[in-house]
């Protein structure tokens, strides 16, 4: 089978890379600039889920790179808070932590959750370990992600796909028309059995209609720069609220890179949306020529790995039509873009932004959490119930009653429990060296 | 009750299987709750107990309730369950397994039943690539590890289990109560305040859980839950039940045989062998039904064959004001895939995930109802597939259900079963892709092709079968295992 893939950046790297196992690739520059993966700026955030990939077991150490042990937000909420990668507390007797902080805090005292969160501790404390695989260890809580600067993952990427067998072709010509070919700027037309459009749309391969999340997330233009800093990195990127939007602070020692999103302002525009078939015909979207969701949650290049991933898992059987396989993948891949938006737009919301009502899920989910902390998940969510909890309870969402099983432990018990918790996470950062390069 | 309200207390009515798992789990996770339990029953009425054999998932429950597995085994005559064997299902003469566990192991990252189909004929049997199906298939058993490639579930004395954990609960505090119910006390909105008992007694609470079977004595009876009724997909409406003497030591798998408008069980336990016809009344008289139930019986008969009578399909809403229905009273499906108890455990477990705060919000329902909904079509969905994904037109019965039309969320699946052999996923429900994988492979589901990745190199396949014969042999029998 041969594959073309259109696109200069990671998304097509990525794409390129993991399809040369599978088939034969070519890939095709198409001069548009940008990664393919809507607008991340100058750095790209590695979730645990991508980081447990074989891509990212593969990059390894690539220079400029830092840890990432979840993301800060400020000013979304009365407080800052931190998405942790990796647990938050423990359950006991199988109510989870998030119930028992909430019934304690209900009683008065008041618990956050990056007190009892070794990712979110050792972020603070600027220190960093690697996972243990020793689940007696505290450190086997930790599931870090990474912080990549985007050119170098991306010229990564485009080494490996290289060594990997794929071929390079001429630049696009022209974006694609309604011929199953692509025109090169050499004059020769290219032939494929699928056409993958890696290039945020601008190769033309995906043309299916778009439907825009505008109205519930609006910001639509994107500035990344780098900025000489002399601090150290730091093993987190910041999402601050703006005044127009919000702006991702990422320290990678040295530099500083900041991108800002917002609804009207300078830079290069974009549109939050996905569209309404990503696979039609020869053609697949991945990346953000399926979708986009600006990265306050920083799921963008997990969303491109798992629709590389899907693509594979149903590459299409000799003499078939791809008709049933292509439905299929539209359909995973549209539920993974809609719940991801709709964590995205619990974000918006809950900061007390004007946002269009939410979806029949998302509303489901913020209700039943609002008066008791039930969070239901659905097929298809980027986010644990934990991430869930975290975030709602960032963002100052209160349960409006303790849940009854968590209500009734002893409070001695709970207690003994919070206490021994803290104690542990408190003398296992103390113990964890400092992020290389200095904290912040 | 006001906000901020908390429940005090619980009446379960109906004491059957479901009756006392819900007595046990509510005691047992509101223990500290202060929480007053009371199961009302009558020796008077009697219990289905037909659910004589379980899934894995039964083992979470036990363990998460600290039920020690075997103190409750030797009372309910318990053999240890590998799976299903489905005779006669895609044409007379077939077998296929429905095993606790995968079949083979993915090779260069492609799922394994994509080499199979490649391999074409060269390969075998899919089931000779299950460890539990060879297991089976050759009467051995043993405990798995944490990384074994299979799960076990139990056959058991549906009765017994119940007796068992009425013991359990007894002794954790649950107030058994005998009686048999007359009246209704409805009080505010959708909320019960009571029940009367035929001596007078009136038992009031705060939540109920109407365990009392098919009849849904609170849910559709006080309440008028509405039903979807799912009969012209699973038109089976019947079935005789008949235990035998034991021949033999007891297999560890339950036994699925198609008939001519419908099926047979054999399901064997330490004493005895259970059996059962369940057929279809438009399709078959229930005097014919009986004696072919009769002539299929290799034993000594130990009781009088017992009607059954049933319709599948599930109560529109399961959870109304402040009552829930757990078990029959919810909904019901025929037990070829052995379900029932695993439907009433699901249903205890999102209980107590939304156990009601005491000021009965409806949302509790809503989502209890649309979870519960999820797990009883997906369970539904693998059921119909034996049926609708059959050759046999030998009856007028397999005519039927070979050509009716089917729920939409089973033809999605079976469509891309049936273009590209994938299993579409989903994350709740009981049967994930190796279940689906055995129902549709054994009932001769051929996808139109497979994944081009998927080599299918003939050789490979003959070791990986190899190692889980040898695996599979190596293993003590099960009967010895039962006697330790």
């Amino acid at each position: 089978m041969r594959i073309a893939v259109a696109g200069d950046g990671i998304a097509a790297h990525l794409a390129a890379l993991m399809l040369a196992r599978v088939a034969s690739v070519v890939s095709v520059p198409v001069g548009a600039g940008g990664h393919g993966l809507g607008p991340v700026g100058e750095t790209v955030l590695g979730t645990p889920a991508w980081m447990e990939g074989e891509v990212a077991a593969a990059i390894g150490d690539l220079p400029g790179a830092v840890p990432a042990l979840g993301i800060a937000f400020a000013g979304w909420s009365a407080e800052p808070w931190f998405l942790p990668y990796g647990d938050v507390g423990a359950p006991l007797d199988d109510v989870p932590f998030a119930q028992l902080a909430a019934r304690v805090r209900a009683e008065g005292t008041p618990v956050r959750a990056s007190d009892f969160s070794l990712a979110a501790m050792a972020a603070q404390a600027g220190r960093f370990a690697p996972r243990s695989a020793d689940p007696r260890s505290p450190l086997s809580t930790l599931r870090p992600g990474a912080i990549y600067p985007a050119a170098a993952l991306a010229g990564r990427l485009a080494d490996m796909a290289a060594r990997a067998g794929v071929e390079r072709a001429a630049p696009l010509a022209a974006p694609m028309g309604s011929d199953d070919r692509l025109t090169l700027t050499n004059g020769t037309q290219l032939s494929a059995d699928l056409f993958v459009d890696a290039s945020g749309g601008a190769a033309g391969i995906a043309a299916a209609g778009w439907v825009s999340w505008r109205d519930w997330l609006p910001c639509c233009r994107v500035a990344s720069r780098r900025i000489a800093d002399a601090g150290g990195p730091a093993a987190y990127p910041l999402h601050a609220a703006t005044p127009s939007g919000w702006q991702a602070t990422v320290a990678l020692g040295g530099t500083r890179v900041e991108t800002r999103y917002t609804a009207a302002g300078e830079g290069e525009p974009y549109e939050n949306g996905r569209r309404t078939k990503t696979w039609t015909g020869r053609r697949v979207a991945i990346g953000a020529a399926a979708g986009v969701i600006e990265p306050s949650l920083g799921h963008a290049l997990q969303h491109a790995h798992d629709a590389v991933l899907r693509l594979i898992a149903l590459l299409p059987a000799a003499g078939s039509d791809g008709g049933a396989e292509a439905t299929e993948y539209h359909r995973l891949t549209a539920q993974q873009y809609d719940r991801a938006r709709d964590a995205a737009v619990a974000l918006w919301l809950t900061a007390g932004r004007p946002a269009a009502a939410p979806s029949t899920e998302l509303a489901r989910k913020l209700a039943l959490h609002r008066r008791r902390g039930y969070l239901p998940l659905e097929d298809g969510e980027c986010l644990s119930r934990d991430e869930w909890a975290v975030l709602l309870d960032g963002q100052g969402v209160r349960q409006e009653r303790p849940d009854p099983l968590a209500a009734a432990l002893p409070p001695p018990a709970v207690a003994a429990h919070l206490a021994r918790l803290r104690e542990r996470l408190v003398a296992t950062v103390a113990a964890m060296p400092p992020l290389a390069g200095g904290g912040r | 009750m006001a906000a901020g309200a908390t429940i005090g207390s619980v009446l379960i009515v109906g004491g059957g299987t479901a009756g006392w798992m819900t007595a046990v789990a509510l005691s047992h996770k509101l223990r500290h709750a202060r929480v007053e339990v009371t199961l009302v029953e009558s020796e008077a009425i009697g219990t289905v107990g037909v659910g004589e054999a379980t899934v894995p998932p039964i083992r979470a429950f036990n363990a998460a309730l600290g039920l020690d597995e075997a103190a409750f085994m030797r009372p309910t005559h318990a053999t240890y369950k590998l799976g299903i064997e489905f005779r006669d299902w895609a044409r007379r003469g077939d077998r296929y397994f429905h095993p606790f566990g995968p079949f083979g192991e993915p090779i260069g990252g492609v799922p394994f039943h994509q080499h199979w189909l490649a391999a074409g004929a060269l390969a075998g049997a899919f089931d000779d690539y299950s460890l539990a199906a060879r297991m089976a298939h050759h009467g051995r058993f043993a405990a798995p590890g944490p990384a074994s490639p299979y799960g076990y579930a139990y056959q058991f004395d549906a009765a017994g289990y119940a007796a068992y954990l009425r013991g359990v609960a007894e002794a954790r505090g649950v107030v058994r109560v005998e009686g048999r119910i007359v009246d209704v006390v409805r009080g505010a909105g959708d909320d019960l305040a009571a029940v009367v008992t035929d001596d007078g007694r009136r038992l009031a609470a705060d939540l109920f859980v109407d365990c009392s079977g098919f009849r849904g004595l609170l849910i559709a009876e006080a309440l008028g839950a509405g039903w979807d009724d799912w009969r012209h997909w699973l038109p089976c409406d019947r079935a005789w039940a008949m235990p035998t003497e034991r021949t033999g030591p007891p297999a560890p798998y339950t036994r699925a045989t198609a008939l001519d408008a419908g099926w047979a069980w054999r399901i064997p336990l330490t004493h005895r062998t259970g059996n059962g016809h369940v057929f279809a009344s438009d399709f078959l008289s229930e005097d014919a039904a009986r004696d072919s139930l009769i002539a299929l019986l290799d034993a000594p008969a130990l009781a009088e064959p017992r009607l059954l009578r049933f319709a599948a399909g599930k109560r529109r809403r399961q959870w109304i004001g402040n009552t829930v229905a757990i078990g029959l009273s919810a909904g019901f499906l025929e037990p070829l895939e052995s379900t029932s108890i695993h439907l009433a455990q699901v249903a205890i477990e999102r209980l107590l995930d939304l156990f009601p705060t005491g000021d009965g919000d409806p949302a509790d329902a809503a989502e209890f109802d649309r979870v519960m909904a999820n797990e009883y079509e997906r369970v539904r969905d693998l059921i119909i597939l034996h049926y609708a994904a059959t050759e046999r037109d030998d009856t007028p019965f397999f005519r039927h259900v070979r050509t009716m039309a089917l729920p939409d969320s089973l033809a999605e699946k079976l469509a891309l079963f049936r273009a590209r052999g994938v299993v579409m996923p989903y994350r709740h429900g009981l049967f994930a892709e190796p279940s689906w994988l055995a129902v549709y492979l054994g009932q001769r589901v051929r996808p139109a092709g497979h994944d081009p990745r998927a080599t299918g190199d003939a050789a490979v396949l003959a070791q990986m079968r190899a190692a889980i014969e040898a695996e599979a042999l190596g293993m003590p029998r099960h009967e010895e295992v039962l006697a330790r």
